[in-house]
């Protein structure tokens, strides 16, 4: 078992952003951002990012970013995989270029790759944006393609490739003075392996075979996500995401966050999320026989998690600060051999601009 | 998808609709209403979530694989 990158290419929908047109040659910023999740099922990972932007003296603004996961774990899969405590390192190097075509219009073409011991991943992005009617709306079309190497450790013959294609739309639109209202839908495609070549299944006559998910993924979502400010110092965000696929699965998530200035420099944020899916339609706690397709990977099961967090945040002339909290709890209906954990995500971020 | 159809329509019809002059802004322009005042933090929020949870999209698009091996 190992950890595997998910490279989200951030193209959300938002009208409140200013273009790269609209901001001054030169300018720029970098962040850097320190995170760590722990969970009672003996899992840390330490995250470690720096991510840069500068913008030149034609419209463009070009960001890069590099980050390293330290993994540790030995949690039931891992044990279940006869493997004793794991500890490995994921670096991610990433670029992008968001282009100003006009006033009203920008484009973005980005690269990422990922590599672990037994993955490799390289991502490429597209999107294009356009403000509508006076920017009191925006329209966002993202695409983005991965390849994906997957290996297994101390094992040179094992090779497999899985890539990934999605595509997003995304409207936002000023409401009012005070509302802003975004929609956006993704179809995504995954064609190759999709399993793990460390987790097997152990039949009930005693013998123990790989799993075996299909092959293909189509995956849909649909979020909603609505802000508005009440009074001049409240911000009430409610967004909800709708997700279905063809392995099954079906799932609701619901967050709601609140943040109030406290101050001209310091907010705080609460926030707090819930996550229920079913499990894929071939997913079994355990099996009596070989089927075609086969799993008993926890995140294909039936389950919810719950999450509350804080933030803090200092917003200085030309630097910025941050901390957070975030606690989730997971409760599993069909995994007998985890059937909850609690998770603590802490985070530490410094800003600098000029 | 007629959900999502109708909510295209609505928000269509609302795009020809509403509008807010820049001066109007005043609100819009905290950044606790940018909807993403932090993307670092949206994309690292992203990853854990997507990692252990069988669902993903609607923030955006992209791959990496599913983290499940």
């Amino acid at each position: 078992m190992r950890l595997q990158l998910i490279a989200v290419i951030a193209i959300w929908s938002a009208t409140a952003r200013a273009q790269v047109t609209d901001q001054e040659a030169g300018t720029g910023d970098v962040k850097s951002s320190l995170a760590m999740y722990a969970d009672s099922d003996k899992t840390t990972v330490v995250t470690s990012v720096v991510d840069g932007s500068v913008r030149l003296p034609q419209p463009v603004l070009i960001n890069a970013h590099a980050l390293v996961d330290a993994v540790s774990s030995a949690s039931v899969d891992v044990v279940s995989a006869a493997t004793t405590r794991f500890t490995e390192n994921r670096v991610e190097l990433g670029t992008t270029a968001q282009i100003g075509f006009s006033q009203a219009s920008e484009g973005t073409i980005g690269y990422t790759h990922s590599g672990e011991n037994d993955w490799q991943s390289h991502a490429v992005e597209l999107g294009f944006s356009r403000d509508l009617a006076k920017k009191n709306a925006k329209l966002t079309i993202g695409y983005g393609f991965t390849r994906n190497y997957v290996g297994r450790a101390h094992d040179p013959n094992f090779e497999k490739l899985l890539d990934i294609q999605g595509v997003q739309i995304g409207l936002s639109q000023v409401l009012d003075k005070k509302t802003l209202l975004s929609i956006a839908y993704t179809l995504s495609y995954a064609g190759g392996y999709q399993g793990s070549p460390y987790r097997f299944i152990t039949l009930m006559d005693g013998f123990s075979a790989p799993e075996s998910p299909p092959d293909a993924r189509t995956r849909h979502a649909v979020t909603g996500r609505a802000m508005h400010m009440i009074g001049s110092a409240n911000v009430i965000d409610a967004e909800y995401r709708f997700y279905v696929d063809d392995w099954g699965i079906l799932s609701h998530t619901a967050e709601l966050a609140f943040t109030r200035e406290l101050t001209n420099a310091w907010s705080l944020r609460l926030r707090a999320r819930g996550y229920h899916q079913n499990h894929a339609s071939f997913y079994e706690e355990t099996y009596t026989m070989p089927m075609r397709y086969m799993t008993v990977d926890r995140e294909l099961s039936t389950f919810w998690d719950g999450m509350v967090g804080a933030k803090l945040g200092y917003t200085g002339d030309n630097w910025d600060l941050d901390a957070k909290v975030d606690t989730t709890v997971y409760r599993f209906e069909d995994y007998a051999r985890l059937r909850g954990r609690v998770a603590v995500v802490t985070g530490l971020g410094v800003t600098w601009r000029w | 998808m007629w959900t999502m159809r109708l909510a295209f329509v609505v928000i269509a019809l609302l795009t020809g609709c509403v509008r807010v002059a820049a001066h109007q802004r005043e609100f819009l322009a905290k950044p606790a209403m940018n909807p993403e005042a932090d993307p670092l933090e949206q994309k690292l929020d992203t990853h854990v979530a997507e990692y252990r949870e069988g669902s993903m999209g609607g923030t955006g698009v992209g791959g990496g694989g599913c983290g499940c091996n």
